[in-house]
């Protein structure tokens, strides 16, 4: 390998011993190697170096403490934390039909909870697969101890009222998938409206139709956004586990 | 005020530890868009939520999420890292400062595209995302450096 000429005190080194070197001659002086050696010594040097290990500096290990304890904080606070801390699912509301729906004391049964708004198209496009959930003799639900809730987040198009929902329920048709013919939505179980959002920000639902289900322990069991055409099958499979069977 | 000289190492190390995060933040968001039902502190409004973002088409490329490209591309900046920290020079034609600039780049670029369909497609910005993307940003710019000193 060719000799270079060491730019602090003019010796001639080897190319490859030039970084030694100035590590022990020169310890102070600050010299680019790349404005030294040319493309080709470079190649050649690392070629016959054997691998070694990359020295830190005492300023260099106190910055990179004080990056990797701010970076592992910032992940604690946004991704850890709240994987350890359970939702808070239970909500008492007034139902559009006057009742009152309180999840404490659905304690022991399994939970549909769905987020919707009536003006939102793909939740239009769901009520009837959960109407078919609900009324099912095949999976028999409602009778098995299922309860369902539809939590209305006023989230887009005109002013969700009791009435407004109440008329859209008994009403309002559509294409029933099994007939061909106008069908109502009909859907039985109680309608709440989460006035002031309070409920969907506890479950984290930004969303509709965000569908969540609930063990008997309250406790968040499955939970999917969006549409899905295939969600009756999907959820009558995660309500009959929750059942146990 | 007396300027710190970091050393080679420092930077690996330090392109080392911005990979490692990267790589947990997309982790998580794979894990968000795939089976997640936690609630989040990125889900702060309509605005700066991933949820939103997540929910939209661009969250994934066929059945794979992004945010698992985002992962890989992570992993493979974390393994060069260590790579050049534990004295490996040269990978295949080129050295490993210059794969790690190239991986840098591919991610920033992709990084902004993102951003920009958050801010003017999607209209909602996930932080994570965005956390991700200032990860990269930050490999990049200690890539630069290393390659201009190596």
């Amino acid at each position: 390998m060719a000799s270079v000429k060491c730019p602090v005190c003019g010796v001639s080194v080897k190319a490859e011993n030039l970084e030694r070197h100035l590590r022990n001659q020169h310890p102070r002086e600050q010299v680019d190697l790349s404005e030294v050696l040319s493309e080709k010594d470079r190649e050649a040097v690392a070629e016959t170096k054997a691998p070694t290990r990359a020295g830190l500096t005492r300023g260099g290990k106190r910055m990179l403490l004080v990056v990797g304890l701010v970076v592992a904080a910032l992940i604690a606070l946004v991704i850890v934390l709240p994987l350890l801390t359970p939702l808070n699912t239970d909500f008492t509301l007034p139902s559009t039909d006057g009742t009152t729906v309180s999840l404490p004391s659905w304690r022991g049964s399994p939970v549909l909870v769905e987020f919707m708004d009536l003006d939102c198209p793909y939740c239009q496009e769901e009520a009837p697969l959960l109407v078919t959930l609900y009324t099912s003799t095949a999976f028999n639900f409602t009778a098995r101890g299922v309860k369902f809730v539809s939590v209305d987040m006023n989230f887009e198009g005109a002013a969700d009222t009791a009435d407004r929902i109440n008329t859209w329920r008994t009403t309002t048709s559509y294409s029933c998938p099994q007939t061909g013919t106008a069908c109502f939505y009909g859907s039985a179980w109680p309608y709440c409206i989460d006035t002031d959002g309070t409920v969907a920000r506890n479950y984290g639902a930004t969303q509709t139709p965000t569908i969540f289900v609930l063990d008997k322990n309250g406790k968040v069991y499955q939970k999917y956004v969006g549409f899905d055409s295939n969600a009756v099958a999907r959820l009558a499979a995660n309500l009959n586990a929750l059942l146990g069977g | 005020m007396a300027r710190t000289q970091l050393s080679r190492g420092d930077l690996l190390l330090l392109n080392a530890i911005l990979a490692a995060a990267g790589a947990v933040v997309a982790a998580y968001l794979t894990y968000e868009k795939l089976v997640s039902f936690s609630s989040s502190v990125c889900d702060i409004n309509d605005y700066f939520s991933c949820r939103t973002v997540g929910a939209s088409v661009f969250s994934a490329i066929g059945v794979v999420p992004t945010a698992t490209i985002g992962l890989a591309g992570f992993l493979v900046l974390l393994a060069l890292s260590l790579a050049a920290f534990r004295g490996r020079e040269r990978l295949g034609p080129w050295f490993v400062d210059g794969w790690t600039l190239l991986f840098a780049v591919v991610g920033a670029l992709l990084g902004l595209g993102l951003t920009f369909i958050e801010v003017f497609v999607i209209h909602a910005v996930c932080i994570l995302c965005a956390t991700g993307f200032a990860l990269d940003l930050g490999i990049l710019a200690t890539a630069v450096v290393l390659r201009r000193t190596s």
